[in-house]
């Protein structure tokens, strides 16, 4: 499962997509991102990241409606498919593995 | 929204200019919706700036690229195409075989063609130095007109030198003339004289020595083919040699050897001694030398006018009778090709003939070839008509179907040019350079225009010869192919004209190469027109005088008479006008003494020869040839007076002509006039019957006594056309060789062809068979469909060959028979000959040919 690796930033992206649901596209992943980490990317960030997702096929798109703020350009609206929901389901697992296993108290003994 | 609310315009310019249609819409939208957005939360000129630097972040090659390329298929398709077309050359071994040693015949001939083609044109620019060399040319007057000159005087050639800061240096050259020798051997007449620093302008390849050792004046530098004569495997280095300048002999020490100077080099001199021989005692105003400046890399020969003007008005002041009008820097490049078109050019300009002729066999081995393989892949494609028809049908396009068929022809062509490559280096230029004396090499790895070559060749034969067959075969419709096979037998009238094309063309070579060997042996035993047979030819050292030599040579037995001359005949060429009343002409003058004429053994028709006893009553007398008697329109009965430099001659006799220029002119007028003693230059001895050589080396034992210092050159008259008749027998092996080559290509195609008909209609001939035919009903439908083409091309290639190689004969030979009936009909022969034996080949197969073998599968 080769698809499965993926980055951090990505890894973010990805859960954004999913979390917008029907109306991800690039500007609002930015806000999302934003709004929910603190966290300021930039766009073009955000396009080749979208863009590496739809290539390892965790992400699908299509075109969307425009807006007035748009110009009247239409927008790239971008799906979670089954493998990147799955790809997510897989991470989260492994974490929650790895994290389970943690002993108490190890995080709070600073000195060596 | 008022107008300063809008994105900034010139980067939302950039931004839609670089930007892929395909993405613009979503990444330019997506931008300005952040512009508006920004634009809320943190002002105009927050959002101004993220707007551009967004546009700056964006410019990257996913948002620029237009195509979306699908580059993993494609290698995969070409994969694929590569592989079907060696499956094919295997699977269809034979006509595959043909094909690429046809075309690998040609690629040979061509590239010996090129080779010898480029090495005249593509001159000196193997020096380092070549971009920047020029030669200094001046502009006189001649006879009210503008003449180029090769040369400068050798005070203007100091004088730009020392006032023109870009040139960095300046090498002077000249030729010498004078016999060279080591203490054992002698060999060559030509050196030059050169200033030292030509070894660091020029670029040449040094075995062993400094070349700056030229400097010392009594240094010599010489080259290996000088080196080997004096000295054979030795070191020359340190050993002297002499040199005759100026009649002086001269001692040098060899100071360095270098190796041959390359047959693209215009300097093809061996030794070369310093400038100041020739410099000395000659005034420099009026002496003239070639000159080659090196410009610094940062000049421009045009740069130097102005500077060379001011050189003109000086020397116009010092020598105001012949004054320059123009001086001008010629590249090196093109010093060799332009040196015809001015006096005193350097190096020789490329001949034409033979580059005509070379050009002309390489470009006709290359059409057989390639009409060889246009018709035999025509047929093999015919074979896979099927497998186009299904492609078809499954939706290939046309296109992708010659680009299949190329692709194959590409693999294959490229095999020939390999295999051609080879040919070259074994075959062809070791055997093209016995003849022309040339020595050309295969140097693939450091020769850039032969790959440049190369690759023309390539294209060009994988398109001339790929691209009918591509077409043709791909334009069938499927349902044609389908239907039936009426195709198979259908009119290949493109491949019945190549094929009379290349018989034509065989035919043509054949007749030429009959016609060269003939008159070849006819000249051999042509009648000179005098007694070329044992005389022996002396030269004369300045050293000695005739009258010494004539009477010890007359003391020795079986020598019968001496007779002296300046040149004898065959090798002299002196030409002097004569007038006869209105009529002038030029003709040959034999200077010699009274008795050379009769002993050589010329016809007198009318009058009679010179009075051997009387020198002062020959003075005004001449001995004519036929020829000069016709051309002039004189009879001895009429007593006529001619005139030669201003003296007048009465005609003693006339002799029948003789040929004493080589086979290659007519005869043209020559007379004999007696001279004094003292100017003779060879003395030719008449000797006893059958004793040539002996006496030959009893002369030069006789030379060697009296005068030891020289090497002395004793040779018999019967050899003075032996130069000739080798280069004759050259042109003639290449004839011969052009003739094979073309009846081999054309029998290969013939092979090609008809095996391909046999076996295209091996079923019909297997039932017919099955059926009782015998072998030569069989057979009949093969021969005759071959015999019309065949025949059709003796007739025209014989026509034609009468006007053609009539031409070539007239311009290599002086004499010549005319072409007629018996060449061109054994010409005919012989392709029939050869036509016949080929197809005989293959209806062998007819014969062998079991029907229940090829019937079984139906």
């Amino acid at each position: 499962m080769k698809g499965t690796y993926i980055g951090e930033l990505e890894e973010l992206v990805l859960l954004v997509v999913g979390v917008l649901y029907d109306g991800a596209y690039g500007v609002s992943v930015l806000k999302e991102i934003l709004d929910q980490t603190g966290r300021e990317v930039n766009i073009s960030a955000v396009h080749s990241v979208m863009n590496r997702l739809e290539d390892k096929g965790l992400l699908r798109s299509e075109m969307g409606g425009s807006s007035n703020t748009r110009g009247g350009r239409r927008k790239r609206i971008y799906y979670l498919t089954s493998a990147g929901k799955s790809t997510l389901d897989y991470i989260r697992s492994t974490r929650e593995n790895l994290y389970s296993q943690l002993q108490p108290g190890t995080s709070y003994s600073f000195s060596t | 929204m008022n107008k300063l609310l809008k994105p900034p315009k010139w980067p939302d310019r950039f931004l839609g200019w670089y930007c892929s249609p395909r993405v613009r819409e979503q990444v330019q939208g997506d931008a300005h919706e952040l512009f508006y957005w920004r634009l809320e939360e943190k002002g105009e000129l927050q959002a101004r700036r993220a707007f551009a630097w967004d546009v700056i972040r964006l410019f990257k090659w996913s948002n620029i690229k237009r195509t979306r390329t699908q580059k993993l298929n494609n290698v995969a398709m070409f994969k694929n195409y590569f592989k079907i077309g060696l499956r094919n050359l295997w699977k269809q071994r034979m006509p595959s075989t043909i094909n690429i040693i046809g075309l690998s015949l040609a690629v040979g001939c061509c590239i010996v063609a090129f080779k010898w083609i480029e090495s005249r044109f593509y001159k000196d620019r193997f020096h380092e130095n070549a971009d920047q060399i020029y030669m200094l040319t001046s502009t006189r007057i001649d006879e009210g007109d503008f003449q180029r000159y090769g040369v400068v005087s050798l005070d203007v050639s100091k004088k730009v030198v020392d006032r023109i800061p870009a040139v960095e240096q300046l090498v002077r050259y000249n030729h010498g003339y004078g016999r060279i020798k080591s203490e054992n051997a002698s060999f060559g007449n030509f050196f030059g004289y050169a200033d030292p620093n030509l070894f660091e302008v020029f670029t040449f390849q040094f075995i062993e020595g400094d070349p700056m050792t030229l400097r010392d004046p009594r240094t010599v530098v010489i080259d290996e083919a000088h080196s080997k004569a004096y000295y054979g495997n030795e070191s020359a280095l340190g050993k002297i040699i002499t040199i005759e300048i100026d009649g002086q002999k001269e001692a040098f020490t060899i100071g360095a050897v270098m190796e041959n100077p390359p047959d693209n080099s215009s300097f093809q001199t061996g030794v070369i001694v310093n400038f100041e021989h020739f410099e000395k005692s000659k005034d420099p105003l009026i002496t003239n030398s070639w000159a080659f400046t090196l410009l610094n890399s940062s000049s421009k020969a045009n740069d130097l006018g102005m500077s060379l003007e001011s050189i003109i008005e000086d020397k116009n002041l010092l020598t105001p009778k012949s004054p320059y009008e123009k001086m001008g820097l010629l590249p090196l490049s093109e010093v060799a090709t332009s040196s015809r078109e001015m006096h005193y050019g350097f190096g020789g300009t490329p001949p034409m003939a033979p580059i005509v002729v070379l050009s002309c066999i390489g470009a006709f081995m290359l059409l057989l070839s390639t009409f060889n393989y246009i018709n035999i892949s025509t047929v093999m494609a015919m074979k896979r008509i099927k497998e186009i028809g299904v492609r078809k049908v499954i939706g290939g396009k046309r296109t992708q179907l010659i680009v299949q068929f190329l692709t194959e022809n590409l693999l294959l062509c490229t095999l020939s040019i390999f295999v051609g490559c080879l040919l070259a280096s074994t075959f062809f230029l070791p055997g093209f350079n016995g003849i022309a004396g040339s020595n050309l090499t295969l140097d693939l790895f450091e020769h850039r225009n032969l790959w440049y070559f190369l690759g023309m060749l390539l294209v060009f034969i994988t398109i001339a010869s790929g691209a009918y067959p591509a077409l043709y075969v791909s334009g069938f419709k499927p349902t044609v192919i389908f239907r039936g096979d009426s195709i198979k037998g259908g009119k290949r009238r493109l491949t019945s004209f190549l094929l009379a094309f290349q018989m034509t063309l065989a035919v043509i070579t054949i007749v030429a190469g009959v016609m060269f060997v003939h008159t070849n042996s006819v000249n051999e035993s042509r009648e000179w027109g005098y007694d070329q047979y044992s005389k022996l030819v002396v030269s004369i050292p300045p050293t000695l005088s005739y009258s010494e030599l004539k009477a010890e040579f007359e003391k020795l037995p079986n020598v019968l008479e001496v007779a002296g001359s300046r040149g004898n005949v065959g090798n002299a060429y002196e030409s002097k006008k004569v007038t006869h009343l209105d009529n002038e002409l030029y003709t040959h003058v034999f200077y010699s003494e009274s008795n050379y004429a009769e002993m050589l053994g010329l016809e007198l028709t009318e009058g009679s020869f010179f009075d051997k006893e009387a020198i002062v009553s020959n003075q005004n007398l001449l001995v004519v040839n036929e020829t000069f008697a016709e051309q002039l329109g004189i009879e001895i009965s009429g007593d006529p007076v001619v005139v030669i430099d201003s003296t007048n001659f009465r005609i003693q006799g006339i002799v029948k002509d003789f040929h004493f220029t080589s086979f290659s002119d007519v005869i043209r007028p020559a007379v004999f006039q007696v001279v004094s003693d003292s100017l003779f230059s060879t003395a030719s001895v008449q000797v006893t019957e059958g004793t040539v050589l002996e006496m030959k080396s009893r002369l030069t034992a006789i030379m060697n006594e009296l005068d030891p210092e020289n090497v002395h050159n004793v040779f018999p008259q019967e050899s003075v056309f032996d130069a000739h008749f080798e280069e004759m027998n050259g042109i003639r092996n290449i004839m011969i060789f052009t003739a094979s080559l073309c009846v081999l290509l054309s029998a290969m195609g013939l092979f090609g062809l008809v095996s391909l008909n046999i076996s295209a209609r091996l079923k019909d001939l297997s039932i017919r068979k099955v059926l009782g035919a015998s072998l030569s009903q069989l057979s009949k439908n093969v021969y005759r469909r071959f015999a019309i083409i065949l025949v059709s091309a003796i007739v025209v290639g014989g026509t034609l060959s009468v006007f053609v190689i009539e031409m070539l004969l007239d311009s290599v030979y002086g004499y010549h028979e005319p072409i007629n009936v018996i060449p061109v009909s054994l010409a005919g022969l012989i392709l029939l000959a050869v036509a016949f034996l080929t197809i005989n080949t293959q209806i062998k197969n007819i014969r062998r040919l079991n029907p229940a073998e090829t019937l079984r599968n139906e």
